[in-house]
């Protein structure tokens, strides 16, 4: 998927996820290790787990979308918020929810397709994955990428690292091409049926 | 419908209150009749009144209401911060209005006009924050549609108590032709989103099996219809009815319209 196919500008630089749903096993650890870094309250997942359902893959529980934040080309949020509490910066286009400024309106979260920016009803505020910023610019990787057991989860240069067959927006992920989220999946494999000779008829 | 969504409901609907009392206003300013300046005061005033009520309302739905006074930090994108400008410019100029008329006793049309005018542009900003393609179902002319249905409804509604006894015919006529077209509205819009993708259908599926759905098309359309064919004439009562069954519709308009996270992992 080349930057022109998605109409994104090659000349940012933008960092975002890569889901290899093929090798996702939906165990929630990167929900955990998110939960552990950020220590949110009980009713805030900035990561979560989506399975697939049947019409899309024939086995239940089998492939999984893990999603935060898409960290936008053109975030809703940014656009939604009344008191500029979201930035996005220029070094690697995460998207950046400034907590100080935020009032607790709700417009980003009824902005956002896909419910990343979530209500902290301790802090009365909007609050969202950030890409973990402060690990990434420690050299370190977002806390859901390192905790991920079979790596399907990993940080990516979108135009510049993206794998040849991942794509932008596969079936079940709610496709919002103006917004040009910045997030990639590797779309799960169908397993291979063995037939046993001796049951059949 | 989240909790912190119920003082939006009030400010939805109080605001469209505030804007269809201006509208009610219009009529009047283009006759020649005798205490025409008092009307309109009444009908202003009231307007302004249920503004300021409307925005008092609203920062119940802030978790942080001291931060308001910033809301206007994003006029370039955001259609929040347009909207607080915009109710802020209908309630200037309503205010405007109390002035001249106060002053100088007669009204001035333009003056009127303007009002209506920032107060359609300011339902339209309010609109707009809900048309977005997280809402597939709203991301459309019908959230505008639906708030214009609510002033043209609450604003002869409630202006016709303040109005005097040749105005009323004119209001009332008004109103039942914007009960006739909101019904119809309200009606077709289900039936719409069920043509639509998974999220509208799911919405459209939603709205038409919800009690309260049936409970607000008779006792906000059918019944008030009813009332003044019967009776020619717009009890306070019914005033407040229409109200509470807008104030419905709006709970309905916040707690039964599918989100498009709501569809992640299943099919189209």
């Amino acid at each position: 998927m080349t930057a022109a196919q998605t109409n994104r500008n090659p000349n940012r630089r933008q960092l975002g996820f890569l889901i290899d749903t093929h090798r996702c096993i939906g165990c929630g650890t990167c929900a955990m290790a998110c939960k552990n870094q950020h220590q949110q309250p009980s009713t805030v997942l900035w990561r979560r787990l989506y399975d697939l359902k049947e019409a899309l893959h024939p086995f239940r529980n089998r492939v999984f979308f893990s999603l935060a934040c898409n960290h936008c080309e053109h975030p809703a949020c940014l656009a939604a918020c009344p008191v500029k509490a979201y930035r996005k910066r220029e070094s690697d286009g995460i998207v950046v929810h400034t907590q100080e400024k935020c009032i607790g309106c709700g417009n980003c979260i009824r902005a956002c397709p896909w419910g990343a920016p979530q209500y902290n009803p301790e802090l009365k505020q909007a609050e969202k994955c950030s890409l973990c910023w402060q690990r990434l610019d420690a050299g370190l990787e977002p806390a859901c990428v390192q905790a991920c057991p079979v790596r399907a989860l990993q940080v990516i240069e979108i135009g510049a690292d993206e794998p040849d067959d991942s794509l932008p927006w596969p079936p079940g992920f709610p496709a919002m091409q103006a917004l040009n989220p910045s997030v990639r999946f590797r779309t799960a494999e169908l397993p291979v049926v063995i037939k046993d000779e001796g049951h059949e008829g | 419908m989240r909790d912190k969504e119920l003082p939006l409901v009030g400010f939805t609907v109080l605001s469209q209150l505030s804007v269809g009392l201006c509208l009610a206003a219009v009529p009047l300013a283009l006759t020649d009749m005798p205490h025409a300046g008092i009307r309109l005061f009444n009908l202003f005033g009231a307007s302004l009144g249920t503004l300021a009520l409307a925005m008092l309302v609203s920062l119940a739905h802030l978790g942080r209401p001291l931060g308001s006074v910033r809301t206007l930090a994003n006029l370039k994108t955001s259609w929040l911060s347009r909207e607080i400008a915009a109710f802020g410019g209908f309630g200037l100029l309503v205010m405007l209005n109390l002035a001249l008329i106060q002053t100088g006793g007669a009204p001035w049309p333009l003056c009127i006009l303007a009002a209506a005018v920032m107060g359609m542009a300011a339902l339209y900003a309010s609109a707009r924050i809900y048309a977005t393609p997280s809402y597939p179902a709203l991301d459309n002319a019908l959230p505008f549609a639906f708030f214009l249905a609510s002033a043209l409804v609450l604003g002869p509604a409630f202006a016709t108590p303040l109005a005097g006894p040749a105005d009323r015919r004119v209001l009332i006529v008004w109103l039942c032709t914007a009960l006739t077209g909101g019904g119809i509205l309200h009606l077709a819009a289900p039936l719409y989103w069920l043509r639509g993708g998974r999220s509208m259908r799911l919405t459209g599926r939603d709205m038409l099996r919800a009690p309260l759905f049936r409970l607000r098309m008779a006792v906000g359309f059918a019944l008030p219809l009813i009332v003044l064919a019967a009776s020619g004439s717009m009890p306070l009562w019914l005033a407040v009815l229409l109200l509470a069954a807008e104030g419905a519709g709006r709970v309905l308009f916040f707690s039964h319209v599918g989100h498009t996270a709501e569809t992640i992992g299943q099919a189209e």
